[in-house]
């Protein structure tokens, strides 16, 4: 190297003006008086492709299931093609063994086993009738879950502010961002929604996914593109699966939405396939019960009108809800409730469903 | 349907894939700046277009812009016209933040203004997407414009300027580094003998560990259940999710600038702190030295001070001190809850302001000697600041240094005459409840929202707490004591750890990745808070 070279020693001492003050009080203190041992670049250079290497090889589940969570394009492409022949590797020589006990040590459920579970998967037997339904009182509250994507969020809260003051429900939100029936790989929602409704043990279950819904498919070699009919029908299966999946823990009900319409025409048109899949997936599954909050007939809009009040509805994305825009689908997700367990809140007129083209709904009782 | 800005997040396998390929070509290239000053430049560039392609193109407009202004500046004398192209150019800057930050903001306001006159007629809501970053590379344009202008900074060349603008490490969420921190480490080639490579991995380590383990959590299982809906929790919910909501911003944001920090030494650049235990604050004065310190000296140099700072008396003082807060609000953020956060910690400083000089003339006029150290000697131009010390102080002195004005100026120590009056911990437990207090507004949707967050404190007893848990509780200490923990403990551990050969440093580092994969799991990483910003 050249001697004009600066000595990463010092902080820099080469700015213009020099010699007044002591420069290095300017910087972060790990950058002064460092009394421990240096290295070349080259070192800094391994150490962090050996820590990435170790990370690799003795973590390959997790990388491959994060490679697989990426948005599809080329960069995921190279990841899943490095992180497949790793992990199968690593899995023969059992090198995951010590990352497995850890996940298991710290509660967190490996979910390996669920990777190709919805390529295949059987569907669970299918239930005849829907089981009866005990009306909700406040000694025996209605414990709902809210399931989904990052859809579910807002939605969620919103059911949970306006069912704030009611005795006769509890609801819950969980979610997993990113997620979706078409990248199991990712995160499998017939085993992940069973452990969760097993561990929750809720009398109804809101589901809301479907806003990551532009992946191929693959089904026993074919690879199944979006806006295709195979595609629709493959989707369709899924969610069949994964409603079984729950109605077997012994949920009475399941109320099951898509994503809404989105500005962008590929992910509207790819939403509008989604819903008609679910539409039909639950028609076949006693005691689901499909809630459209795909209004076909009502363009994209950032903004609308809830209550009386122009509010941005959706987020920058084009896609999400804003919390007050989930103001909307949660009162569509609790009428629907409603129509089955009759009324949750008694004191609150909210579950009217607000828009554009109906009057303002005046003061509410409940919700922010 | 990826989060916003969820491409450019550090603890991602597509970041570490980018950063060792970035990291081994600038090392190689580094010896030879005509090649290496492109290649970083076109990997900070690559780095932001993978939130979004077409924002690239904003940033280099405001490159170019700002690097003709600063010419422009540098080539005339001083007068009425040099100092026109200033404000044209801080203008067009601050226009450029406006229309994608504020536009929204404005026209919703005027819709609100409209109404409560009784005009009724269909509304427009603007919105329009806002650049991840933009916040910060504009705010640092302006102080290097402004630097020329002052003469602190001499002009830099265009490649230095895109690269001082661009540089990856601090692009999207800061620290807000200055051109004369970062663009004299462009001057020559960095040494590639001598990395301080420990603690770099210890700042990434802490880094992580702060936000993908404690604010992520707290966020999660505590924060955002309680501003989801409020109503649903009672009192020890609410307040404890308030106490939450201090840990988690602060683990997600200094863990967003640890991680900038350690990945720009990896690099071979060094990077001014950005926060130094900040709830350990016994003043709010004390506290905006600790917290988010580059945008506070930002805000007292670029802002205060040219307002006046404290030169022109006392009730003009309290209106620069209002103003620079509530613009240091909105500098978050368009929405009113910013600009009560900003108003707030605008009158409790002026407050404290005002409580030391009655102290001092309860104690017999200037009896007490506020200054931590003699003011220098000569003429001054200082403003005072807004966020610093009293006149006098250190931090008085930076302000009429020249080309060596320090940045980060030395903590203030505790307010001498506050703490003769009061015991230090009645200091810091009221500081520590206003910040928190103002955090509520910070965080919640909407005012109403934040009124309804406080209202709980009030009259939630008797609602049963579902979601003070042991884990919860344990995250909430964890990341309290990082506000206690000595500094001199980690580099104890750092030099002990820089003692393993290389590749043991990297087995250990990749345990490490490793682990906090694991405790994430399934979850995924949520974007850092300061991205929005």
């Amino acid at each position: 190297m050249t001697n004009t070279m600066h000595d990463t020693d010092r902080a820099p001492s080469d700015a213009p003006g020099r010699g007044k003050r002591n420069r290095a009080d300017t910087y972060h203190p790990a950058m002064r008086g460092f009394a421990g041992r240096r290295m070349p670049a080259g070192h800094v250079w391994l150490v962090v492709v050996i820590a990435l290497f170790v990370a690799l090889l003795f973590n390959s589940a997790g990388f491959l299931r994060d490679a697989h969570g990426m948005q599809p394009g080329p960069v995921r492409t190279v990841m899943v093609a490095i992180g497949t022949p790793v992990d199968a590797v690593a899995g023969w020589l059992r090198l995951d063994r010590p990352q497995q006990a850890l996940a298991t040590a710290l509660g967190q459920a490996d979910d390996r086993e669920g990777a190709a579970l919805l390529d295949d998967a059987p569907e669970p037997a299918p239930v005849a009738t829907a089981p009866s339904v005990t009306r909700p009182t406040a000694a025996d509250p209605l414990d709902v879950l809210v399931l989904g994507d990052s859809l579910s969020t807002f939605v969620g809260q919103q059911m949970s502010a306006q069912l704030a003051d009611s005795d006769r429900v509890k609801v819950k939100t969980i979610w997993r961002n990113g997620t979706g029936l078409t990248n199991p790989a990712f995160f499998n929602w017939q085993s992940g929604a069973r452990s969760i409704v097993r561990s929750e043990q809720p009398d109804a279950v809101v589901v809301l996914i479907g806003g990551n819904e532009r992946n191929d498919m693959s089904v026993r070699g074919k690879t199944l593109s979006p806006g295709s009919a195979e595609w629709e029908t493959e989707y369709e299966r899924r969610a069949r699966v994964v409603m079984r999946a729950i109605m077997a823990e012994g949920v009475e009900r399941v109320f099951w939405s898509g994503p809404p319409t989105a500005r962008d025409p590929e992910w509207n048109s790819a939403y509008a396939d989604v819903n008609d899949a679910l539409r039909r997936a639950a028609a076949a599954v006693p005691g689901v019960q499909y809630v459209d909050l795909y209004d076909e007939a009502k363009p994209f809009a950032m903004e609308e009108t809830i209550d009386g009040e122009r509010v941005v509805a959706r987020q920058r994305d084009g896609i999400h809800w804003t919390y007050p825009g989930a103001l909307v689908p949660a009162r569509a997700e609790v009428a629907a409730l409603e129509t089955v367990y009759g009324v949750l809140n008694p004191g609150s007129t909210s579950t009217e469903v607000p828009s554009d083209t109906q009057p303002p709904t005046g003061s509410e009782s409940s919700g922010p | 349907m990826a989060e916003i800005g969820a491409d450019v997040v550090f603890p991602t396998i597509e970041f570490a894939a980018f950063f060792v390929v970035v990291l081994l070509a600038s090392w190689l290239l580094m010896p030879t700046p005509k090649y290496w000053k492109p290649f970083i430049f076109a990997a900070s560039l690559a780095f932001y277009a993978a939130a979004d392609w077409r924002w690239v193109f904003l940033l280099l407009a405001s490159i170019v812009g700002n690097q003709v202004a600063a010419t422009v500046i540098s080539g005339m004398r001083a007068g009425r016209g040099r100092k026109a192209v200033l404000i044209t150019a801080v203008t067009a800057n601050l226009v450029l933040l406006g229309v994608f930050k504020y536009l929204g903001f404005f026209v919703d306001s005027v819709n609100g203004l409209v109404s409560a006159f009784g005009f009724e007629g269909e509304q427009q809501v603007l919105e329009l997407a806002l650049p991840v970053g933009i916040s910060f590379f504009t705010f640092q344009a302006i102080s290097y414009v402004a630097d020329v202008y002052r003469g602190r900074a001499p002009l830099a060349k265009p490649i230095d300027t895109a690269v001082y603008l661009s540089f990856f490490p601090h692009l999207v969420a800061g620290p807000i580094v200055r051109a004369t921190e970062f663009i004299p480490q462009l001057a020559t080639p960095r040494s590639p003998r001598n990395i301080p490579a420990a603690p770099a991995l210890f700042l990434i380590a802490g880094g992580l560990i702060k936000k993908v383990v404690l604010a992520d959590f707290l966020a999660v299982n505590l924060v955002d259940p309680v501003f989801g809906s409020p109503q649903a929790f009672g009192a020890v919910d609410t307040g404890v999710a308030i106490l939450g909501y201090a840990a988690q911003i602060y683990c997600d944001f200094s863990g967003y600038t640890d991680i900038a920090i350690g990945l720009a030494m990896l690099l071979g650049f060094w990077f001014p702190q950005n926060f130094d235990q900040p709830y350990r604050a016994a003043s709010l004065q004390e506290f905006w030295h600790r917290w988010h310190m580059t945008l506070s000296r930002w805000l007292r140099d670029y802002l205060y001070i040219p307002l006046g700072g404290s030169r022109k008396g006392p009730r003009r003082t309290t209106i620069n001190l209002m103003v620079t807060m509530i613009l240091g609000g909105l500098w978050h953020g368009a929405a009113w809850t910013f600009v009560i956060w900003g108003a707030m910690h605008g009158s409790g400083l002026a407050f404290e302001r005002w409580a030391r000089q009655r102290i001092q003339i309860l104690r017999g006029g200037s009896a007490i000697d506020l200054r931590d150290r003699p003011a220098p000697a000569g003429p001054s131009d200082h403003g005072g600041s807004p966020v610093g010390s009293p006149e006098g102080s250190p931090n008085h002195e930076s302000a009429h240094l020249t080309t060596t004005t320090v940045m980060v100026a030395p903590k203030p120590r505790l307010d001498a005459a506050l703490q003769r009056h009061y015991p230090k911990p009645v200091l810091w437990a009221a500081t520590f409840a206003f910040v928190s207090v103002a955090w509520v507004f910070f965080r919640s949707p909407d005012v109403g929202t934040a009124l309804t967050v406080l209202s709980r404190l009030v009259v939630g007893w008797g609602t049963a707490a579902t979601l003070v848990t042991p884990a919860v509780l344990l995250a909430l200490v964890v990341a309290f004591s990082t506000q206690v923990t000595p500094p001199r403990l980690w580099d104890r551990i750092a030099i002990g750890f820089s003692r393993l050969p290389y590749w043991a440093q990297g087995i250990a580092f990749g345990v490490f990745l490793i682990v906090i994969d694991t405790l994430v799991g399934q979850q995924g990483v949520a974007p850092f808070i300061y991205f929005q910003f």
